[in-house]
């Protein structure tokens, strides 16, 4: 063979290898101009975390409660520091008239503080910084007022959107969105209002200047009325805000018509406090969910996108044994816009039976969800109870707030595993400079089964709740008030079977369905991730 | 033998006019006698002999009498030169109808004078010229005469070396006639008052013909008077002293002849073609040639009280206008011309070139075709120009690698002589070598940094394809050497480095033909050497230097490079490589050894020439140091057609490729061999790019277009060898696919020139029209701080200045204020850049939310991420910084964001308390940085926010409280108020105790032995210039030497051409 048949054909060959191996798949080049500025979202940001252990230092938001007693929302804030070195917190308490007043805590570890705001502050809306210094402290604010009470976690970080899918603002209800600015330099802010029509965005709430450091609520049912369901969007021109909703229903109805109230029975009487979320995604779990003849289950799924989200309604029922699967549910929520998923409207999920309900897109088209439980009627428990559920799982968790000292709350913790694996878990208290498992809180828990727990024998003191699972799990807390008056006869619970949980709040409906001073006050809560193993659900 | 002045030889009435042969000798050779010897066997009657001697060593009054005992013979003292030497006839002769004016290195045909005569009178001709032939090879024509440009330069009208097949014997009217042999009319000689005295050597004979047009004579030249010339002056003068001469004597003409209106016409134009030549020369290295051309001025304007003498003295006898003169001008440059035909350069001289042309495969080419080629390579630079409009004429945007240059070059230069960086973080460290050269460029700019910038960026678009030519033309032909410079402008890879701003890939275009010349020169492979050549061709072009110089001449072009793109050095190993193993493949390994040699002592060198600077390369990242691009990964379609960027997205990107291919098929010899070693030169860019692509690779690779660089000359290269092919090689085959090949191939030349096209319209080359700066300086100038410290963390694609890898492709970096030509290459991390990287750390990892704290300890007043490499309405590229990036960055309570243009996310530092603070005196600090998040600094009194020099503070101390800087306390920075100097203490931020009220400078000393070391960098690179110059000469020398043995002639002189 010649050199020039040589040369050739090693050059061939070189040609033909190069051509096999290049991928060719298109690779961006760097004449291409890729507009997309969207960045996945840390699993971090997508609910309010906590610090890691070795943190220098962190934040916490707490955008929206009123102060002094008989407020709408008297806000409490709740700082439980999990971590065995003791730490001080800075709270800054800003009224929406520009007030400030300024508190140091020092939270020492393992102990859980509670700083009422009115002690600070006195106004008709106060947002709170926690500016940590040391420790693993994590933050919930608690609300009560003459409606109701909720307890909900503070905001770890600030963003530049966000997003509630529900909300009414009907005749019976007040919406309010507490939108603080925790930084130094003044934020701008647009809110837009998702109805089941179209778009509302009043002007008045475009282009919205929420100085720095202060916190700006907008009184939503006066400006987008008679809505029963609207999803919020708030999104910043400049700066970072954080934002809550606090929702208020009077019980006296939506309804105005007979045909309306044939339509809307229930008369939702409670108020909630909701932090928003800061970007949608592809999965939501609701663990302590539950539906009866006087709770009242429903989803709203809110698709912010352009695309058409493919949605199916995922419910795992406690005793499944017991009843048939439930099939899961389709549901295509177009772009901009959003649905209702109204539990009861489903016979094949039984009544009273505790279930852990998700929400997944199957497209990839990330959406947001909120549940609601309201209970109503003759429920011993009156109150509404959202939550925007957890897009995450993780191996530790903290529930700061735990039931009120006197022990006249009812408090249930739900850990559900979404994984495949079984997982060990330890539910332990703590609160007064120690850490304690509790008697029954060391529980296996199946793959894609969900335990629901009632911590009654708390020790004094042990305010707050550490559940650490050997595998990633995700819990949720449901608060149930009995303040407003005694419930007369057997109101405890039948603490041997989880799965009759559910059906023990029918009973004590039932049993109390004569008594006109039921308790007021519900919550439901997402507890707040350690970010030990923190990931997005699977 | 007298030295009286001789009568003119008297005849009688009617016998033919006396003519007195004037011969100027200076220190003869053996063939004085030669030349007398004709003059003796001249068959014209009336003709006496009058010899000036100049000073020689030895009287060669016996010489002269031993061939013509009837020659006068005036000696004078010292040598005036020839000119004036020669006006000596003006007062030594009388009765003279006409002077021959001859060198003493000429031998005239005994008809010679006769036949000049019989023409001056049948033509009323002034000056009259005969056909000058080669001394040794009288078939080879010297000179027939020639035009000049506007500029002087002289077009002769044959090739010197050109076979004489009685092509010019026409007798015809020219501007000049070589001054070797000339007839002047001796009226007109006394006229225009002989040769002008202030002319030495060169240009003496274009100025008096000149002048003669001027008076209304003619100028003729006499092709049948033959005259044989040896231009002994070529041997008695050095090259450079003669280009020197040539250069000053030109303008001198174009100054004394010109009528004022055309003077001003012309003068500027003339201006013009000396800077080009100055920067040519400049680009090509050759620094004493650019002195000539800058000196021809400076001697001139010394010079012009006489200039203007002579311009009066003219003026009495002018006849003819200006435009009538110019009639016998060429239109252009003739030097331009002269260039692009290969006679300016490395044989930069008519003698010079002489010898070489001879052997030039043009030799074998049809003028015509070489026209077309020439004009081709001319046009595509046209093109190449055109399209470069609007950079030039408008400011140049600081757009990725193409940092703005500060105000001053001084402030480049104190900053290059102190050993304080202030890039990533600030620290001890060399400056590199590449902010000194901008410095000196800024004062060769007379201090215009705007001009030095576009001169150190645009100025590498041309030099790539001169550079490209210089590596061609040992191919020996003019048509390959065009068709090399055709591809490798028109190829993509330069235009897609502009747009992108990839300042190193334009370096790396520009010097990537020289480092290919320097390995090819070292392996000594034909045409570069002698090994691998064919028995039946002639020996090559290019003269052999010894390794040394090879290994100098390869460094300087390593350490070039480098000053701009330090990737250039392992560009030049993967460039060997690629020669190496297409050497393999070829079969003809020899000069492999060589060329590995070579690149081995080249990259000593350049590391030398880099000290101090390259001393820190082993303590600098790898990616940080070779500017890695993590873009860099394309399907192999697009980077077979160099698409990286807006160019190169044409079917027409494959064309090259096809004529690539040519020499492969048909080539033979050491065309094939080089054909081969170039396509495995690109071959060897590709595989490491696709490996790359496959992430198979161990390390980062620079900027895409940088890695194409081997690819790009490979290509053009392989174009010229098969032009080279098509002429020499393609006759060997039988008429068929292979000529149509070449058809197809020279098509897809001229096809793929057309990409340039798209690029010409908007005269920038889709370089966007504004830049981060531009973005950034509003936020600057509002906060009132424009030098305040910035922290740049993103993407390093389209970071603005060089940075430290720190994770998902995200770079880090710090600079006062804007980004400048110093912050573009990062050097070595310091103390302060782990600093830098610990606070990112704890914000990424949630563990604080006061990172503007920990910055703040660092000077930093702004984080900045960039999204985009430009403004948004530019366009440009986009990199979406990663969610951590800004997740963390958002989560900062001390971190403000300012709104700016979307292109940027910026914010400022609440907790900045600049450069040095005064804080109070019990302050406590913690024992870390990271501990400054709970210091306690608040409210510190800002004393200085960036440096008021280079790396020195003054400040105005309160009294009684201490001064906090972010500067190490490393004994190196020291405080000084009224005089009382201070040392720092505490440990990670300096910390002075108690400092008194009172002006303190807070300065860096910097050792001596760096200072002296930056000191001699440049006379290191002196040397080196000049050692690769002198070893150039030396072998320019030897080839001249080289020539062959004087041919005995024959005992009665040459034959009678008539």
């Amino acid at each position: 063979m010649s050199r020039r048949a040589v040369a050739l054909v090693v050059l061939a060959l070189l040609l033909v290898g190069g051509i096999v191996l290049s991928r060719g798949d298109g690779a961006t080049t760097a004449g291409d101009v890729d507009d997309s500025t969207l960045v996945a979202v840390e699993p971090a940001n997508l609910l309010p975390v906590g610090p890691p252990d070795d943190a220098l230092d962190g934040a916490w938001y707490c955008a929206g409660q009123s102060s002094g007693e008989g407020t709408v929302a008297d806000g409490t804030l709740v700082l439980a520091n999990v971590g065995t070195d003791d730490a001080r917190a800075r709270v800054t308490a800003t009224s929406s008239d520009g007030e400030e007043a300024e508190v140091d805590v020092d939270v020492a570890a393992l102990t859980t503080e509670r700083l009422a705001l009115a002690d600070l502050i006195e106004a008709e809306w106060v947002a709170a910084a926690v500016h940590v210094v040391g420790g693993t402290i994590t933050v919930e604010h608690e609300v009560v007022g003459p409606l109701g009470r909720d307890v909900a976690p503070c905001h770890s970080r600030s963003s530049d959107r966000w997003y509630l899918p529900a909300g009414a603002s009907t005749r019976d209800a007040t919406m309010a969105l507490a939108v603080f600015n925790p930084h130094a330099g003044a934020a701008t802010v647009d809110l837009s209002f998702t109805t089941d029509e179209n778009v509302r965005e009043p002007n008045e709430l475009q282009g919205m200047l929420v100085p720095a450091g202060g916190v700006v609520v907008v009184p939503v049912s006066d400006l987008v009325t008679e809505r029963e369901v609207m999803a919020t969007t708030v999104t910043t021109r400049r700066g970072l805000v954080v934002v809550d909703r606090i929702q208020t229903f009077d019980g006296t109805g939506a309804a105005t018509t007979a045909e309306e109230i044939e339509a809307q029975p229930f008369r939702r009487k409670g108020v909630t406090l909701t932090p928003a979320v800061a970007a949608p995604a592809e999965a939501w779990t609701f663990p302590a969910s539950v539906s009866s003849n006087y709770t009242a289950e429903r989803v709203v799924v809110f698709n912010p996108g352009e695309r058409t989200a493919e949605v199916v309604i995922d419910v795992a029922l406690d005793e499944q044994e017991r009843y048939d699967p439930v099939p899961s549910v389709p549901l295509d929520v177009p772009g901009g816009r959003f649905a209702v998923f109204d539990v009861r409207d489903h016979e094949a999920i039984p009544s009273a039976a505790a279930h852990t309900l998700t929400v997944r897109s199957r497209n990839e088209v990330p959406i947001l969800a909120e549940r609601s439980l309201s209970s109503v009627g003759e429920a011993p428990s009156l109150g509404e109870a959202t939550s925007t559920g957890s897009p995450v799982e993780d191996t530790a968790w903290v529930l700061p707030a735990g039931p009120r000292p006197d022990g006249a709350d009812d408090a249930r913790y739900v850990i559900d595993n979404p994984g495949a694996e079984a997982v060990e878990v330890t539910v332990s208290a703590f609160g007064d400079g120690t850490l304690e498992a509790l008697p029954d809180g060391r529980l296996t828990i199946e793959a894609g089964r969900r335990v629901e727990l009632r911590p009654d024998d708390l020790p004094p003191g042990r305010v707050s709740l550490l559940v650490e699972a050997s595998g990633p799990v995700v819990v949720e807390r449901r608060l149930l008030s009995r303040t407003a008056a005694e419930v007369p006869g057997d109101d405890e619970p039948d603490e041997e079977d989880d799965a009759e949980a559910a059906d023990d709040e029918t009973e004590d409906t039932e049993e109390g369905s004569d008594d006109e001073a039921a308790g007021l006050g519900t919550s439901a809560t997402i507890g707040i991730p350690l970010d030990r193993r923190l990931a997005r659900l699977g | 033998m007298t030295d009286a002045p001789p009568a003119a030889q008297t005849k009688p009435a009617g016998a033919a006019p006396a003519v007195v042969a004037v011969v100027v000798t200076h220190d003869p050779g053996d063939w004085l006698e030669e030349c007398l010897r004709s003059l003796a066997a001249q068959t014209y009657e009336s003709l006496s002999v009058l010899v000036v001697d100049t000073g020689s060593a030895e009287d060669p009054t016996g010489r002269v009498a031993s061939v013509l005992p009837d020659a006068r013979v005036r000696r004078l003292d010292d040598d005036p030169g020839y000119g004036a030497a020669t006006n000596e006839v003006l007062a030594a002769v009388e009765g003279a109808a006409f002077y021959l004016l001859c060198h003493d290195d000429v031998a005239l045909a005994p008809n010679a004078v006769r036949v000049l005569v019989e023409e001056a009178f049948r033509t009323n001709g002034g000056v009259l010229g005969p056909k000058l032939v080669d001394w040794h090879e009288p078939d080879h024509i010297r000179s027939v005469g020639g035009a000049v440009d506007k500029a002087g330069v002289p077009a002769p009208y044959a090739e010197p070396g050109e076979p004489d097949q009685e092509q010019h014997d026409a007798i015809r009217d020219v501007f000049h006639v070589d001054g070797g042999a000339v007839l002047v009319r001796a009226d007109l000689f006394a006229t225009l008052g002989g040769f002008d005295p202030g002319i030495s050597f060169l240009g003496d004979d274009v100025d008096l013909c000149w002048r003669a047009h001027v008076a209304g004579a003619r100028v003729v030249v006499v092709p049948s008077a033959v005259v044989r010339h040896l231009e002994a002056l070529g041997e008695r003068r050095p090259h450079d002293d003669r280009r020197r001469l040539q250069q000053r004597h030109r303008l001198r003409s174009v100054l004394s002849n010109y009528r004022r209106g055309t003077l001003v016409r012309v003068l500027p134009q003339a201006l013009l073609f000396s800077l080009v030549e100055a920067l040519a020369a400049l680009l090509s290295g050759r620094f004493r040639h650019v002195a000539d051309v800058v000196g021809a001025w400076t001697w001139n304007l010394r010079r012009l009280p006489a200039v203007w003498r002579r311009r009066r003295r003219l003026a009495r006898v002018r006849t003819v206008s200006d435009a009538e003169v110019r009639h016998l001008q060429v239109r252009g440059s003739a030097r331009l011309t002269a260039f692009l035909r290969g006679q300016v350069g490395g044989g930069d001289d008519r003698l010079g070139a002489l010898a070489a042309t001879g052997r030039d495969l043009g030799a074998v080419m049809r003028a015509p075709l070489t026209r077309v080629s020439v004009v081709a390579a001319v046009v595509t630079l046209a093109l190449m120009l055109i399209g470069s409009r609007n950079l030039l004429l408008q400011p140049l945007p600081a757009v990725g690698e193409l940092s703005a240059f500060p105000d001053s070059p001084l402030d480049l230069l104190r900053s290059h002589l102190s050993s304080w960086r202030s890039t990533s973080g600030g620290g001890e460290g060399p400056s590199p070598t590449g902010a000194g050269a901008a410095g000196l460029l800024g004062l060769l700019t007379l201090g215009s940094m705007s001009a030095a910038r576009k001169l150190a960026v645009l100025a590498l678009l041309p030099a790539g394809p001169l550079a490209m030519w210089r590596l061609a033309r040992p191919i020996g032909s003019i048509r390959a050497a065009a068709a090399a410079v055709v591809v490798y402008a028109a190829v993509p890879l330069p235009y897609n480095a502009l747009a992108g701003g990839s300042w190193s890939a334009l370096a790396a275009y520009a010097v990537g033909p020289w480092i290919v010349l320097g390995l090819a020169r070292a392996s000594g492979l034909a045409p570069f050497g002698p090994i691998d050549l064919a028995d039946e061709e002639a020996a090559p072009l290019t003269v052999a230097a010894d390794l040394p110089s090879r290994i100098v001449g390869l460094g300087l072009t390593l350490a070039l490079g480098a000053l701009v793109a330090p990737a250039v050095v392992p560009l030049a190993v993967l460039m060997t490589l690629g020669l190496g193993v297409g050497s393999v493949v070829a079969g003809r390994s020899t000069g492999v050894a060589r060329m590995f040699a070579a690149l081995t002592g080249g990259m000593v060198v350049a590391v030398v020439l880099h000290l101090p600077w390259s001393a820190s390369i082993p303590g600098q990242d790898w990616t940080a140091l070779v500017g890695a691009d993590e873009t860099s990964f394309r399907p192999l379609g697009e980077l077979l057609r160099f698409q990286t960027g807006p160019f190169g997205n044409t079917p027409l990107g494959w064309a090259f490729l096809l004529a690539a291919a040519l020499p492969l098929v048909i080539g033979r010899g050491w065309r094939l061999a080089w054909a081969v070693r170039a396509w495995f030169l690109a071959v060897a860019s590709w595989a490491l790019l696709l490996l790359a692509e496959r992430g198979d690779l161990p390390f980062d690779l620079p900027v895409t277009e940088l890695v194409l660089v081997p690819a790009a000359v490979g290509l053009a290269f392989a174009t010229a060898l098969g032009m080279a092919a098509f002429e020499v090689d393609l006759r060997h085959y039988r008429f068929g696919w292979r000529q149509a090949l070449s058809v197809a191939a020279a098509l897809s030349v001229v096809v793929g020139g057309v990409t340039l096209a798209p690029g010409i319209v908007d005269g920038r080359w889709r370089v966007p029209r504004g830049d981060l700066n531009r973005a950034l300086a509003p936020t600057l100038t509002s906060d009132g701080e424009r030098e305040a410290r910035i922290l740049w963390l993103g993407d390093r694609s389209i970071l603005p200045l060089g940075g430290q890898p720190y994770r998902d492709d995200v770079s880090l970096a710090t600079s006062d204020g804007l980004p400048e030509v110093t912050d573009r290459w990062p050097g070595a991390a310091h103390a302060s850049t782990d600093r830098l990287f610990d606070a990112v750390d704890l914000a990424a990892a949630r563990r604080t939310v006061q990172m503007g704290h920990l910055l703040a300890a660092e000077g930093v007043r702004y984080v900045v991420v960039p999204v985009r490499s430009v403004p948004e309405a530019y366009r440009g590229h986009a990199a979406a910084p990663p969610g951590w990036l800004t997740d963390l960055l958002a989560a900062q309570i001390d971190l403000q964001r300012i709104d700016t243009e979307p292109s940027l996310i910026v914010y400022r530092n609440v907790a900045w308390r600049g450069d040095v603070a005064a804080v109070e005196s019990d302050l406590d600090l913690p024992g870390e940085p990271r501990g400054a998040t709970t210091a306690g600094v608040a409210d510190p009194d800002v004393l200085a926010g960036a440096p008021t020099d280079v790396d020195r503070y003054e400040v105005d101390a309160p009294g009684d409280r201490d001064l906090l800087t972010r500067l190490p306390a490393d004994g190196r920075w020291s405080i000084d108020v009224d005089g009382v100097e201070t040392d720092a203490a505490f440990g990670w931020a300096a910390r002075h105790r108690d400092v008194p009220a009172g002006t303190a400078t807070i300065g860096h000393s910097t050792p001596l032995g760096y200072r002296a070391l930056v000191l001699v960098q440049p006379l290191l690179w002196l040397a080196a210039v000049l050692v690769r110059n002198r070893a150039s000469s030396r072998a320019r020398r030897a080839v001249g030497l080289d020539q062959p043995d004087p041919v005995e002639p024959p005992a009665d002189g040459p034959e009678d051409p008539t």
